[in-house]
């Protein structure tokens, strides 16, 4: 390890060669500057991880150049020198971010405790940094470290199939078509759970606040509309969407808010019958925007209601644990909109369709026209 | 036979490889593989493809974006520095379709490929973005 670094601003010169020689015989690397002008110039030039600095100096004093090194750097420790012990001065320096006090005058051995214990903090602070910053590195790239362990193969494995699928391989038959066909089905399964546990795993409420922005509700719906489209042609089922033309603007992160929508939406196309139909309102409240997404589906047994927003929980209705699903979906949107200060309930009787209602703040009105 | 243009693939998974390079030759595409990024800066200039199909993270994680970094800003690669580069990766975009790490301070000032794709690639949709990659490079 190299040498701890010890500068040493004092006007008296005396005082200065005193403190390097007993610095010096522990092994420490001592500087020396006959002002705070002078010291501080030394430290920009030359890094050190601790300054003994006397009080009482023409110019600029003891006070002054604590003050000054910990705006510099607050990690420099600091301990002042001062003829008048007294309580009023020891308290005037620490609060400029002074770590320590030495009473003058002072033998060679208190001179090497607080200085040691001033070079302890120092190098703990250092360790504690490193290891919060290791930590912090670790679990920003964790996530993305275990997906490409997870997702590599299976996309090796999917490829397979669709170059098979795609005939380059070769003519396949009805029956080995089927099976790979439905092999990519549950592949395809696998890897949305994947990508829905990394969605959930990165939504963090503080960003998701900061994010929060005044937005037209029916372009959010336009938007979330766009990517559910498809789906509900193939199954046959109809979205009217009724939004009243005067509704307030919302405060919402438009990406994820989308993705809510989104997931409602194509939640209320896929569990619902084929011809059925999907109703997408919006009302007003004192506080809320309430968006309501109703269809003609099955509708969710009372029993389950309290649970369908949780992580993995998935209908014990046959015709729904037929269909494929992460289990997620749901959990992900009402964490997104606690996170925009919203919730989302649910309303539904088993045969007669389910309403999810979104609740979101409105946006303040605007001073300025 | 005149082919539709040369492919070099830089990825160190042969599975991906293999299927990759059987999409591109079955559509009249040669294709050229590296497996490391070293061996894919060599390639370039042996071979001068019309594209690059680049793999982000191979022995290391930053692996493809330094090959990236290479092609685009060193001298020794002037030559070689309007080749269309299509990045893939397993590791799906976050959001949207520009591609970036949870983490921008990791991505420093790294040039943008061209295009970039999520692994596993469908047949039709690579074909389609290589293509248009390809035609949109040979009128520059």
């Amino acid at each position: 390890m190299d040498a701890p670094r010890v500068l040493v601003i004092d006007d008296e010169e005396i005082a200065r060669i005193s403190c390097q020689r007993v610095l010096k015989r522990e092994g420490i690397q001592v500087t020396l500057a006959s002002s705070g002008r002078a010291g501080l110039e030394t430290l920009m030039r030359e890094p050190h991880d601790l300054v003994l600095v006397d009080l009482k100096m023409p110019e600029m004093d003891g006070v002054e150049v604590a003050r000054r090194i910990q705006h510099f750097d607050p990690n420099i420790v600091v301990i002042i020198i001062t003829g008048y012990a007294t309580i009023e001065s020891a308290v005037a320096v620490m609060k400029e971010g002074a770590y320590d006090y030495l009473p003058k005058p002072f033998t060679p051995d208190e001179l090497l405790i607080v200085v040691r214990r001033g070079l302890e903090k120092k190098r703990l602070d250092q360790e504690s940094r490193a290891l919060r910053e290791e930590k912090e590195a670790m679990e920003r790239n964790f996530v993305t470290m275990v997906t490409h362990q997870l997702r590599s193969p299976l996309a090796a494995i999917f490829q397979y199939i669709e170059v098979l699928l795609s005939n380059i391989g070769g003519e396949l038959s009805e029956v080995q078509r089927e099976m790979l066909e439905r092999a990519r089905e549950r592949l395809d399964g696998l890897l949305q759970l994947i990508n829905d546990w990394l969605d959930m795993s990165r939504i963090q409420a503080g960003e998701i606040l900061h994010r929060l922005r005044p937005v037209e509700l029916s372009s959010c719906v336009d938007a979330a509309m766009a990517g559910v489209e498809l789906a509900a042609r193939e199954k046959g089922v109809q979205i009217v969407t009724k939004l009243p033309h005067d509704l307030p603007r919302v405060n919402a992160d438009i990406d994820t808010f989308r993705e809510v929508l989104s997931n409602i939406i194509s939640n209320a196309i896929k569990y619902n019958h084929p011809g059925g139909s999907v109703t997408i309102t919006a009302r007003e409240q004192p506080e809320w925007v309430v968006v309501d997404v109703s269809d003609t589906g099955p509708g969710v047994d009372e029993k389950e209601i309290p649970f369908i927003f949780e992580q993995f929980y998935r209908s014990k209705a046959k015709d729904i644990r037929k269909m494929e699903g992460t289990g997620l979906g749901l959990a992900i949107a009402q964490r997104i909109m606690r996170a925009h200060g919203g919730k989302i309930e649910v309303r539904s009787q088993l045969g007669h369709g389910s309403t999810f209602s979104i609740f979101l703040n409105r946006a303040v009105a605007e001073t300025t026209s | 036979m005149a082919t539709k243009g040369k492919i070099l693939i830089v990825d160190d998974d042969p599975d991906f490889v293999k299927t990759t390079k059987m999409i591109l030759l079955a559509d009249g595409y040669e294709v050229q593989v590296a497996s490391d990024g070293k061996m894919g800066l060599e390639k370039i200039r042996e071979v001068k493809p019309d594209l690059i199909l680049l793999d982000i993270m191979m022995e290391s994680i930053f692996e493809g974006f330094s090959l990236m970094g290479t092609l685009r800003t060193s001298p020794e690669y002037e030559d070689y520095q309007g080749i269309p580069v299509l990045m893939v990766s397993s590791v799906r975009a976050d959001t949207g379709s520009r591609f970036s790490f949870s983490d921008e301070e990791d991505m420093g000032d790294i040039p943008q490929p061209d295009e970039y794709m999520d692994k596993p690639l469908k047949p039709k949709e690579l074909l389609e973005k290589v293509g248009n990659l390809i035609q949109r490079f040979s009128k520059a």
